[in-house]
């Protein structure tokens, strides 16, 4: 869903998990313990986030066992690379907007 | 201008401050920089024996040439060298090496919960080890001795250069303008090494060596620049840690 006034996707905007996918982009694949301490969450507040993710294609999720340790990986797929980029360069859009109007403003 | 556009502003400015804050954290996760030059540094030293393998002393006519390997003549003594046992070794201490580093790359990802995208660095140091090796080894049987502007016993040193630009590729993966400065720099002390470049420019270090440890000099500086470097980073992480 998109921002009327911003143009923002709703679901990529959202502050945790426009953090996610940032980390995702940076790492090949990236944990759900290093997500869940970089970005400060509970257990279920994460797998929340990350359930959305996974629901609108941003994200794969994959579970499996090391040793007898269950780890879950997180990659971004090339919807979520997509929408990570759209995301930033609307952000920037917007803050070069505001600057340009108070620019304006001040002259 | 409304407070409302303002307001989003300084959020968007917010959210940028704190993606670039997750991004250096990943990137401080993910980088491992200590230990391809350790051991990089110490496969360069480990060279030494052979590059003495392949240099015998021999009775020689100056006139007449060498046969089967380059020649050395220096203070009466004449060394046959021969550049196959120092090729081999560097084909397969390079093999050997980028296949640890890519193993502790991916130990790293699994312990630290955070993946690197290693294969080009490791891609890139077997390729250009596995040419660069081949060019130091076998230089006088492809016919290319006559390309190194300082002589063709300095072809031999070659795959010392293979490391420098490898480390370009390892600057890109992990991002870091640290490793990148390094790599110039180690670029740079290879090129002297070798002699590439302006004859005079050459690192001549003049340690009454006999021709059959010549080389040695070369890798001492080279491999003693990757450990230094690896001690540096090293310890520059576990500051950052």
């Amino acid at each position: 869903m998109t921002h009327p006034a911003t143009g923002l996707d709703d679901v990529v905007h959202q502050r945790v998990r426009l953090g996610i996918l940032t980390i995702a982009h940076e790492a090949r694949r990236v944990e759900f313990g290093f997500l869940r301490t970089t970005l400060d969450l509970t257990v279920g507040n994460l797998s929340q986030h990350l359930t959305v993710l996974e629901k609108a294609g941003l994200i794969n999720i994959e579970k499996g066992y090391e040793g007898r340790r269950g780890r879950t990986w997180i990659h971004l797929t090339p919807a979520g690379k997509k929408a990570l980029r759209d995301e930033i360069s609307r952000l920037k859009e917007l803050i070069r907007q505001v600057e340009e109007t108070q620019e304006g403003d001040q002259t | 201008m409304t407070d409302e556009s303002a307001l989003s502003a300084d959020i968007a400015r917010q959210v940028f401050s704190t993606t670039e804050h997750l991004t250096r954290r990943v990137r401080q996760a993910q980088r491992g920089t200590w230990f391809p030059l350790v051991l990089l540094g110490l496969v360069v030293v480990a060279a030494a024996p052979f590059y003495r393998l392949g240099r015998q002393v021999v009775t020689c006519d100056p006139a007449l040439g060498a046969r089967g390997g380059v020649e050395i003549i220096y203070k009466g003594t004449c060394v046959q060298v021969v550049g196959w046992p120092a090729g081999v070794y560097w084909i397969s201490a390079f093999v050997l090496a980028y296949a640890a580093i890519a193993a502790f790359y991916v130990h790293r990802a699994r312990t630290r919960g955070v993946g690197a995208r290693i294969l080009p660095y490791v891609g890139a140091g077997v390729a250009v080890g596995l040419v660069f090796g081949v060019l130091s080894g076998w230089a006088q049987q492809l016919n290319l001795q006559g390309m190194s502007p300082t002589g063709p016993v300095a072809v031999g040193l070659v795959p010392l250069i293979s490391i420098s630009l490898a480390l370009f590729v390892l600057a890109r993966v992990e991002r870091s303008w640290a490793v990148l400065t390094f790599a110039v720099g180690y670029l740079v002390v290879t090129l002297l090494v070798c002699g590439i470049g302006a004859r005079g420019l050459g690192l001549h270090i003049d340690l009454n060596l006999t021709p059959t440890w010549s080389f040695l000099p070369a890798l001492a500086v080279t491999g003693g620049v990757l450990l230094l470097g690896g001690a540096g980073f090293a310890l520059a992480e576990r500051r950052n840690a």
